[in-house]
């Protein structure tokens, strides 16, 4: 027989006592059942570091705290696995919380998607634009209806998608800070090109670029996963010697065709740094002790460190604007 | 006896709701830190009074403060698992009104080992229960039984309702006859019956 308890007839200082014994997703289920459990929770001050939203076949709520973290599981029922159903978020559903190894389903109560959001940054008093994860299968919910829920976001994280659902999700979060984009969606370039050149803070590429697209990009940080040849490159550093991509504060990516010789530099006024700058350098944007560094400059002063780090036919690069 | 707590030899009257005294050692009281904030320093004239708390409950409380005098200082909750025997058994032995009236006393005398220790239980109830089971442990009604406890509210609140308005007519009548002359009031009454008279012969 399971054990019965008066805990809300307790003393409010006792139940937070207990409330504190339990774990985060124990904390989240305990707010669940009314009113009164919902503003105890939320009078712990627990507050979530982050809020990740992953979207596939089903839709996750990752919550992180400091301490713990916690995920909330929605529309994960099991249905043929080729079959995917469109799924309506504004209808009241149940949610299956996950952490470490325990799953507990939950039949109550029901909330729309936008309630058990709402309710999530109430308890953990989230303000901040959540992450947003979209993978394969997440043509089930209808974009408009999730960017009404999520709102403005921070990240925004594309891959496995056919292009229209990128298409469509590009559209209606367009402004995010952080860009994870896997596969350029578009078939004309000027598309494309309208995404590297809006002012996302970060922006990752994982799909072919060309030097155009590269000039044109307006993020502070770029990370692209494909590679460069070594005149593209070569190139790209004395257009920004002139001045292009005044933004741009670090940038990585790989280049290739190193078999004829190591020219990307060529043509370009190099300058040699001390050990103590290098070492500054290393500390600051934690870099391996291995890497290769010259400095370079730009017209107007700005300086900048290109840290490269030869692997097979292939060199690593870290082009950093310094300060 | 009473006096400042010097040594661990010192014992203290503690006086239950009930009014009955019992004796608890200077040492064993020193885990309270309401006892500790209160009396410590300045000593107690006579018994110490906890009367929000009956005897049982109190001379419970002190019995684990007394098992627990010899112990490593606390340093925060334990798990379960980790507790001793004697723990367990001291836990064990109460029934659950018991159970509550000890964490309410350790939660006033500010008891933090032994507040814990129940905390830890309570929170233990918890663990791994979805929200049904959940509003089971902790005994909340559901939506159902809500519903129904509503229903019966509003059947009592419109009986209660049907009485004042009666209540209010008799009262109303009432001031009326005694607001009446005698005489008034006899031709008053004839006038009714004489309108029940002549109704009965309509038919």
């Amino acid at each position: 027989m399971e054990p019965i308890f008066p805990i809300l007839k307790l003393p409010k200082n006792v139940i937070v006592h207990v409330l504190e014994g339990i774990d985060f997703t124990q904390l989240l289920i305990f707010s669940l059942i009314s009113l009164k459990t919902k503003q105890l929770v939320t009078s712990l001050g627990i507050e979530a570091r982050d809020v990740d939203i992953g979207i596939n076949r089903k839709i996750s709520i990752n919550v992180h705290s400091t301490k713990s973290y916690s995920s909330l599981n929605f529309y994960d029922e099991l249905s043929d696995q080729n079959e995917l159903s469109l799924v309506d978020i504004n209808i009241p559903v149940a949610a299956t919380f996950e952490y470490l190894y325990t799953r507990i389903q939950s039949p109550t109560p029901l909330l729309s998607f936008n309630n058990w959001l709402n309710h999530i940054r109430t308890i953990f008093s989230y303000t901040k634009p959540l992450n947003v994860y979209f993978r394969e299968g997440c043509e089930r919910f209808e974009v408009q209806s999730l960017k009404n829920a999520l709102g403005n976001i921070n990240t925004l994280f594309l891959t496995g998608l056919p292009d229209d659902s990128s298409r469509k999700i590009l559209k209606n979060f367009n402004a995010p800070s952080e860009l994870f984009l896997y596969r350029n969606p578009f078939e004309d370039t000027c598309h494309i090109q309208q995404i590297l050149i809006s002012n996302c803070e970060i922006l990752r590429f994982v799909d072919e670029y060309s030097l155009d697209d590269m000039l044109l990009i307006n993020s502070e940080k770029v990370k692209f996963y494909r590679s460069a040849t070594q005149k593209q490159f070569n190139q790209f550093l004395k257009h920004w010697i002139r001045g292009s991509n005044p933004r741009l504060r670090r940038m990585s990516l790989l280049i290739t065709g190193l078999v004829d010789g190591e020219v990307y530099l060529k043509g370009i006024r190099c300058m040699r740094m001390s050990k103590a700058a290098k070492r500054e350098i290393r500390r600051k944007h934690n870099l391996s002790d291995f890497l290769h560094m010259i400095q370079i400059k730009r017209k107007d002063g700005t300086a900048a460190v290109v840290a490269s780090e030869k692997s097979d036919d292939m060199h690593y690069v870290r082009f950093i604007v310094l300060h | 006896m009473t006096s400042p707590a010097s040594s661990s030899e010192v014992k203290y009257l503690i006086e239950s709701s009930e009014g009955n005294t019992f004796d608890v050692s200077g040492a064993a009281l020193r885990q309270s830190n309401t006892f500790n904030a209160m009396f410590l320093n300045i000593g107690a004239d006579g018994p110490i009074p906890f009367t929000d708390y009956n005897e049982a409950t109190l001379k419970k409380v002190f019995e684990y403060c007394e098992h627990s005098v010899n112990e490593e200082n606390y340093s925060g909750p334990k798990h379960q698992d980790d507790l001793s025997k004697w723990d367990l058994n001291f836990f064990n032995e109460m029934d659950q009104k018991m159970f509550i009236d000890v964490i309410n006393a350790s939660n006033f005398l500010d008891i933090e080992r032994l507040t814990s220790y129940c905390c830890e239980r309570i929170a233990r109830m918890l663990r791994g229960k979805n929200t049904q089971e959940m509003i089971k442990v902790i005994t909340l009604p559901t939506a159902e039984e809500l519903e129904a406890k509503q229903k019966v509210e509003e059947k009592k609140a419109a009986a209660a309702k049907k009485v004042a308005e009666k209540a209010a007519e008799t009262a109303e009548k009432t001031e009326t006859l005694e607001e009446l002359p005698v005489q008034q009031l006899v031709q008053t009454t004839r006038n009714k019956l004489t309108r029940k008279y002549l109704s009965f012969s309509n038919e």
